[in-house]
């Protein structure tokens, strides 16, 4: 069971995700993003501080959702992600495409200087 | 569910709403045969993988079919065994992924399969004839 709440933060559109990010929670998750990306918005940050556990299929939906956001000349961020779902990340090697934050306010600054380069914090 | 001293079973229709179900299953069985909390979770994410890609590939989403899961322990291993009655498949017709990949070239597919290779010692697919298909995978308890 997941749940999935919008937000806005200094510009961006912030998914906040709790629960489990299974196979079952990939359409719902793939909806929201493409909701986002389909109303023109490029700039989206993916909230994980509620999430346990991110299979396979919800990491694909999220490589799409970073794809379209690049096209657009955005980008899709991470923050706040636990011990077990980052080691998920780096089993995948999606640590090394996507931008992991430790918090909301350091990914939406690094959305307005993309400059600042690798992050690597955890969620406190 | 069924538990015996010797092995724990479980049996679900093929239905993503189950995953959390077969979840909770597998982690609880490995925990109490001796796997520690970091291996329960490593088991429980090949499950998981492993019962989504019977739903969504062997059995086809929308297609009824039954999952039967069954932990026990080997030796010095803890063994999941998932049958299923879907569409056998070759595994090592998909390739694995390229993790180096920049994120427009990644291909999308392969990453279950080889989450389940990684994250256990051994994985083994076998087609029963007039039976469906089994996959055996097994973690070594930590000493």
């Amino acid at each position: 069971m997941i749940e999935l709440a919008t937000a806005e933060l200094g510009g961006v559109a912030v998914i906040e995700a709790v629960g489990r990010l299974d196979a079952l929670a990939s359409s719902q998750l793939d909806d929201t993003l493409k909701r986002i990306t389909d109303a023109g918005r490029s700039e989206v940050l993916v909230d994980l501080a509620g999430v346990a556990y991110i299979s396979s299929s919800c990491l694909r939906v999220l490589l799409l959702g970073a794809r379209r956001t690049r096209q657009a000349g955005g980008d899709l961020k991470l923050c706040c992600l636990s011990e077990r779902v980052r080691q998920v990340f780096e089993l995948a090697g999606f640590d090394l495409v996507f931008e992991l934050w430790g918090s909301q306010a350091e990914a939406v600054a690094a959305f307005a200087s993309p400059s600042t380069g690798g992050p690597t914090a955890e969620c406190a | 569910m069924s538990d015996s001293s010797e092995h724990l079973e479980l049996t679900v229709k093929s239905d993503l709403a189950n995953l959390e179900q077969v979840a909770d299953f597998v982690t609880g069985a490995a925990l109490l045969l001796g796997l520690d909390e970091e291996q329960a979770f490593q088991v429980q994410m090949a499950t998981d993988e492993a019962c989504a890609n019977i739903i969504e590939h062997a059995y086809g989403c929308g297609v009824e079919g039954e999952i039967h899961i069954r932990c026990q322990l080997e030796g010095d291993c803890f063994a999941v065994t998932i049958r299923d009655r879907g569409a056998s498949f070759d595994p090592d017709s998909i390739p694995e992924p390229d993790l180096t990949c920049p994120l427009e070239d990644r291909p999308i597919g392969g990453l279950g399969l080889y989450f389940m290779r990684k994250l256990m010692d051994c994985v083994h697919f076998r087609c029963l004839p007039g039976e469906g298909n089994e996959l055996r995978m097994y973690k070594r308890r930590s000493r």
